[in-house]
């Protein structure tokens, strides 16, 4: 149902605040744009006080559009919000009095579903916050997103939770990447040459579908398939590092890890059949 | 048992992880949203006004844009220049790049950095918390002049937002105080911050230049059709499958790193994914103004054609198609800055005659 007029908004623009236009206008765009913001609020965070139909039934305006009149504003070089600008921009190509209404409602609309959630989520974060005493609790083990599939947030933080090596490790660093190397060169020989090609193709990114590559690998297309989710993350070979340099510095040990699956994933790439092959190499 | 030498590492920033988790919690309310609620997550399609004004100036009840343009402004893009409109989009006029172009970065959706690339400004406006300078780009100056002069950074802000630029675009290490106020590193091949930069990297990618517009052109059909930039990138807004490179991608890596802000080489940058059949065109603006457009081709019978480019009734130089070495058809002109006969690009026609 239409609530709104063009000429309400009109004089929005105009007068700069809602609480400077006619009563007609204030109630218009008030009601118009309250339940939109606390269909929004409601799904972001229930017990938020928004989120509650206003105490007084008909206020004059309601509290949702002072937030939005609030957070929408940005700079302040200009005399009137140039927020105010973008959202009537789209009206200037409508021709009916109805059809710009319309316009500058879908804009306004779009711009609260972005920004109401923004707000929500910072006092959220703020009330937590002032719960916990000013300690943030980050779990690991909770998964980042909503896939089955999502990596948890530990696994996303891992390796991340440095800013590089200190000058004084420089040794230590190239002593660490020969170890790598000759890890994986003492790697390759155990692997068969399917294996190699299964984790050429997933550190390449190669599609496991390419005729080529399941020629090389001498078998059906499933089974290579198989053979590269066994291949991914290469567990076999990460457990034996951690097998043979059990007791040292964890931290550096997946460092160990990561360079020598580097390494290996470098040396089976560089057996993977070329990527558009003619048909000589067919 | 063999044991490792020990590494010691330069500990990340204090709050690096709980950064991360509030970004986390932003987007995943976004995704909830999305997922919830269909008109959500329906971004608005702006209606571009009738095809014979396809790039008007703004009449009351807008402001005009402001045309200034310096190097610091914050600046609000004009939403018709996008194809979807899901926030009102502010962007950074870091350096001048070339006489015709700024590298401008946008501002972020969330109120957390999301990458080390990112940038937390310290402002309280919701809409200019994040700066991605991951995301900045060359845009042209006829593109940022349709925008309003919101704000300027402070010289501060400045140095700071070059440092991350040049930190995301080189590699180049950030200092202690800026690191505190960037986001963390993505070191995980499933990271969600990859889709949002994916969903991010589209924004600005059809303003971006060299392209000024690109689309399947009709001009090659029996009867010649003239079409105008404004046309063509419209036709491109409405359909675009091409993703232009940002700027600090690995091939434009050497230019940038080589470069002052000050610099005046224009690098020039692009990739497609559109399909070239019939007839594509793509204009580029060089940095000395002249006009470069590039046809190319799929189609057999454009091959050792010679077409006249006509601009407004004169004719330009001829266009051959050529094949190249990947096998497209391929032909490209010039038309000198002082031949152009339209200050205004979106309003220039062109048309090709078979010779």
């Amino acid at each position: 149902m239409k609530t709104t007029t063009w000429e309400a908004w009109l004089e929005w623009k105009k007068k700069c605040a809602l609480a400077r236009c006619s009563d007609v206008t204030r109630q218009l765009l008030s009601s118009w744009v309250a339940p939109q913001v606390r269909n929004i609020v409601r799904s972001c965070d229930p017990g938020h006080e928004l989120a509650k139909p206003p105490s007084d039934p008909a206020p004059t305006i309601d509290p949702a559009w002072s937030v939005m009149e609030v957070h929408f504003v940005a700079g302040k070089k200009s005399v009137g919000p140039p927020y105010k600008e973008s959202l009537f921009r789209g009206a200037q190509f409508e021709k009916t009095p109805e059809d710009k209404c319309n316009s500058v409602e879908k804009y306004f609309a779009t711009v609260c579903a972005n920004e109401v959630p923004k707000l929500v989520r910072k006092e959220k974060s703020e009330v937590q916050r002032g719960r916990e005493k000013g300690v943030e609790v980050v779990s690991l083990d909770k998964p980042v997103g909503s896939g089955p599939d999502s990596p948890t947030f530990g696994e996303i933080y891992a390796g991340a939770d440095h800013e590089g090596l200190e000058p004084d490790s420089k040794a230590a660093d190239a002593e660490l990447d020969a170890i790598a190397k000759r890890e994986a060169e003492a790697w390759l020989p155990r692997m068969s040459l399917r294996e190699r090609l299964a984790w050429g193709c997933v550190a390449a990114e190669r599609s496991r579908n390419d005729p080529a590559m399941l020629k090389a690998a001498g078998c059906a297309q499933s089974e290579f398939y198989n053979a590269t989710k066994k291949a991914e993350g290469m567990h076999q070979f990460r457990e034996a590092l951690f097998a043979n340099y059990a007791g040292s510095d964890p931290q550096t040990l997946r460092e160990l890890a990561i360079r020598a699956g580097s390494e290996l994933a470098r040396m089976c790439i560089a057996l993977l059949p070329p990527e558009n092959p003619t048909a000589d190499d067919l | 048992m063999p044991k490792l030498p020990i590494l010691k590492w330069k500990p990340a920033p204090p709050g690096r992880a709980e950064r991360l988790a509030r970004w986390f919690a932003e987007w995943n309310l976004v995704q909830k949203l999305r997922r919830e609620n269909p008109e959500f997550a329906e971004p608005l399609r702006p209606n571009r006004g009738p095809s014979d004004t396809p790039c008007p100036e703004p009449e009351p009840p807008v402001a005009p844009f402001a045309h200034e343009l310096v190097k610091g402004q914050i600046r609000l893009m004009d939403p018709l220049l996008f194809v979807e409109f899901r926030r009102p989009i502010y962007v950074a006029l870091i350096a001048r790049w070339g006489p015709n172009s700024f590298i401008s970065a946008p501002f972020g959706p969330f109120l957390e950095p999301a990458t080390k690339a990112e940038w937390l400004t310290g402002r309280t406006e919701h809409a200019l918390c994040v700066l991605c300078l991951w995301n900045a780009r060359t845009l042209p100056v006829e593109v940022l002049r349709r925008s309003w002069h919101v704000d300027d950074l402070t010289a501060q802000e400045l140095q700071d937002a070059w440092q991350v630029f040049r930190h995301a675009a080189t590699g180049a290490e950030l200092e202690d105080r800026l690191l505190t106020q960037v986001g963390c590193p993505i070191v995980h091949r499933r990271d969600p911050r990859i889709a949002y930069q994916q969903e991010e990297a589209s924004l600005l990618a059809s303003l971006a230049l060299p392209v000024l517009a690109e689309a399947t052109a009709t001009a090659v059909k029996p009867q010649p059709a003239s079409v105008t930039l404004g046309h063509l990138l419209e036709e491109l807004l409405e359909d675009l499958t091409a993703l232009i490179r940002p700027v600090f991608e690995e091939h434009a890596m050497a230019a940038l790193a080589a470069a002052s802000d000050e610099e005046e080489e224009l690098k020039e940058v692009w990739d497609s994914k559109h399909d070239l059949d019939p007839l594509r065109c793509i204009v580029y603006r060089e940095g000395d103004g002249d006009l470069l457009l590039h046809f190319s081709s799929t189609d057999d019978t454009h091959e050792d054609h010679t077409f006249e480019v006509v601009v407004k009734e004169q004719t330009r130089p001829t266009v051959t198609f050529r094949r190249n070495p990947q096998g497209k058809l391929f032909g490209e002109a010039r038309i000198p800055r002082d031949e152009l006969p339209e200050a205004d690009l979106s309003k220039l026609t062109f048309r090709l005659k078979k010779s």
